[in-house]
């Protein structure tokens, strides 16, 4: 078993670094955690036992790099703060004053379909650049990191409530756009 | 109470029996991070078999949740 060396993490950095900008939305944040990444792996090399693969040991380092960040930044600016009237905003105009909907999600028919279109992806990219950086990452890193309601409340030191809120939030607004932008003409 | 209040008061508070849309979205949604207890599901059971909006809306959460994993892995994958 061979200790990976420079090069051989080196090949990875392309992929760590779509991993941590799709995370943190921010490449500049992606680049500095990735380069941290990879000099923890090189430092920690000796330690690698080879029995995951080096892709899902260097992933797993760069996933709690990621957790320290948005934890920190969640503290330097508490997430409520951020675009939080217009998203608050634009999220409350979905429902009238009595709870209903303004407008009833559509039929979307067969959307696993679209899944395979170029086309949606273009649109899906674009719906999930409407969410506020903070909400967008608090949502990725339930969705996209899989981490439980529990991890994310002890990481980001929020209630359950106030995730359950924000989660919610991100995926009317996604869904809404989804369906303005895409699903919307088809029945 | 702003209106915004209000409408932030009904996403946690579920007190009446018959839920509104706007509940039955947060319970929903809910649902993906958490186990619902046997009332709950009760209570969105029955708004679901007459909100034809809410049982799209249930359908495209587990759409959505399945795209954004589908989005992470085609983002990823090496080009």
């Amino acid at each position: 078993m061979s200790t990976p060396g420079d090069q051989e993490l080196e090949q990875y950095r392309a992929y760590l670094l779509r991993y941590a900008a799709l995370q943190l939305r921010d490449v500049d944040l992606a680049e500095d955690v990735v380069q941290e990444t990879l000099l923890a792996a090189l430092e920690g090399r000796a330690r690698f036992s080879g029995k995951s693969s080096r892709k899902t040991w260097l992933t797993g380092i760069l996933k709690h790099k990621i957790i320290d960040v948005i934890r920190r930044k969640s503290r330097e600016q508490p997430i409520v703060t951020d675009n939080a009237e217009s998203e608050t905003a634009a999220v409350d105009a979905l429902f009238k004053a009595d709870g209903h909907w303004q407008q009833f999600p559509a039929r979307w028919g067969n959307p696993e379909k679209s899944l395979e279109d170029k086309d949606f992806w273009e649109i899906f990219e674009r719906c999930s650049q409407l969410m506020p950086a903070r909400t967008a990452r608090v949502f990725m890193l339930r969705e996209v990191m899989e981490l439980t309601s529990e991890e994310i409340c002890k990481e980001l030191a929020i209630t359950p409530t106030h995730l359950w809120v924000i989660l919610h939030r991100a995926r009317l607004s996604l869904r809404e756009c989804l369906e303005v932008k895409w699903f919307g003409g088809k029945k | 109470m702003s209106r915004s209040e209000m409408v932030r008061r009904e996403e946690v508070k579920i007190g009446r029996f018959k839920l509104s849309c706007l509940q039955a979205s947060a319970l929903m949604s809910q649902a993906q991070e958490r186990a619902l207890g046997p009332v709950e599901r009760v209570r969105l059971r029955l708004h679901l078999a007459v909100c034809a909006g809410c049982a799209n809306f249930l359908r495209q959460l587990e759409f959505i949740r399945a795209a954004v994993r589908r989005y992470r892995d085609r983002e990823t994958d090496s080009a």
